[in-house]
């Protein structure tokens, strides 16, 4: 049976919960409305952020990733196409022709290089030849062909730097990393007046798309080394 | 079983191995979590808490900064962030410290003034997260600037981290300042360390730690 001093107990203890309670949420909504103001106080003394400044840090950060395509060691095969761009000027010549390359390293890769020339004249010499072929067709001697020596097939060596690397994002939907390389070489040029030799330096830009996949953008200059007579 | 069940039992393994100090048991079973998974996030930063128990602070570093980069910014806690400002003050490294304090106002500024216009539960409850966060940092930069006046003796502290080690076979990247990042680079992170001359400040300040 209850008293009536256990009653008074109960409400008195049920006061004081309710105070209890109130002031927990006053102290709860009080905490939020800080967060603000200790956020901004945090990290705001100057003095101190100034004398952090003058640190030096001591912590290195960097982004470590595999390269996609392993080269220590790794043969490369390829195709390659190369129009001739600033050669003969009454010659155009298009090569067609098969890469292999021996990687020794990430850096340092040695390479055979074999093209078939492909040789049209261009706009200039065709005219050039079609003037002479109207003067001998009308009797007259005073017309003169161009001498062209053109070239038929061309074997290199060479060994090529990869100096500096990077990646892009292709388009959002993958990211491609590459090798920014030079080269250089030599090797002999099959003219059409018969063999000689060359050498050959350029520069490229090797995209590894994937394991089993490359491309390259390459530009080099090459010159026979024939004596003209 | 489900992917998603997987990852709950390696979770909980993880969490177990973690709780009895088992704490590169923890990091094996966290590694196993699948990457891009629901659970992904939440194993990165316990993975870094078991990193740094385990006295790895600077591979505690590194997983950090999968866990705060911004491609996570909504999805994310703050706590991560009191754990890198802790593994930074561990290795005294004050420059990234107080940088990693103004990339978190920077982060949470804006947010925290929303949350406490808004009256939800939820609103209320992240305020919350965060506002713990944010006094755990006050504590580490109490801390950090006691080090600094007394440790440095206001002299410019020389000395910087040794470089990334890498294979021939690796490329390395610098961090991109600012909120670019690049998708593929996030478990990438690596991180190296030219510690305090004295382990004080670790003693004291893990104890604001929530693991």
């Amino acid at each position: 049976m209850k008293t009536a001093t256990q009653n008074v107990r109960s409400l008195a203890a049920i006061g004081l919960a309710l105070i209890a309670a109130a002031a927990l949420t006053l102290l709860a909504s009080g905490a939020h409305a800080q967060v603000s103001k200790d956020l901004e106080s945090l990290g705001s003394n100057r003095d101190v952020n100034k004398r952090a400044a003058r640190l030096e840090s001591r912590s290195r950060v960097a982004i470590v990733q595999n390269r996609t395509v392993k080269r220590n060691w790794r043969p490369e095969i390829g195709i390659q196409y190369a129009p001739v761009a600033y050669g003969d000027s009454y010659l155009q010549t298009q090569n067609v022709g098969l890469n292999a390359d021996l990687h020794f390293t990430p850096k340092f890769s040695v390479g055979v290089r074999y093209s078939k020339a492909y040789n049209n004249l261009t706009n200039e010499g065709k005219a050039q030849y079609d003037r002479a072929q109207d003067a001998d067709n009308s009797g007259s001697t005073d017309y003169s062909i161009p001498d062209v020596d053109v070239p038929q097939e061309t074997i290199l060596g060479v060994v090529n730097w990869y100096m500096m690397y990077g990646k892009i994002n292709f388009f959002d939907a993958s990211v491609i990393q590459f090798d920014i390389y030079s080269l250089a070489g030599g090797g002999q040029v099959q003219l059409k007046s018969g063999p000689t030799s060359t050498w050959t330096a350029g520069g490229g830009i090797g995209f590894w798309l994937n394991q089993h996949m490359t491309s390259r953008l390459r530009l080099k200059t090459w010159r026979s080394l024939k004596k003209i007579a | 079983m489900a992917i998603a069940e997987k990852d709950r039992v390696r979770m909980s393994i993880g969490r177990i191995r973690y709780e009895t100090g088992d704490f590169d048991g923890a990091i094996a079973a966290y590694a196993k979590v699948t990457r891009g998974g629901g659970s992904y996030l939440t194993a990165a930063e316990e993975t870094a808490w078991a990193e740094f128990r385990r006295d790895r602070p600077e591979a505690a570093i590194a997983k950090l900064q999968t866990v705060t980069s911004p491609a996570f910014k909504d999805v994310t806690t703050s706590e991560p962030w009191f754990l890198l400002g802790l593994a930074q003050l561990r290795v005294c490294d004050f420059k990234a410290l107080f940088k990693t304090i103004d990339d978190f106002k920077g982060r949470y500024g804006e947010k925290v003034k929303k949350l406490e216009s808004a009256k939800t539960v939820a609103s209320k409850a992240e305020l919350e997260e965060i506002g713990q966060s944010v006094q755990k940092l006050n504590i580490v930069e109490a801390e950090a600037i006691q080090l600094l006046y007394l440790d440095e003796n206001g002299k410019p502290r020389k000395g910087s981290a040794p470089a990334i080690a890498k294979d021939s076979e690796q490329l390395s990247f610098p961090q991109v300042e600012g909120d670019e990042f690049w998708l593929d680079e996030l478990e990438g992170f690596r991180v190296t360390l030219k510690g305090c001359a004295r382990k004080g400040p670790s003693q004291v300040a893990t104890k604001g730690g929530s693991k």
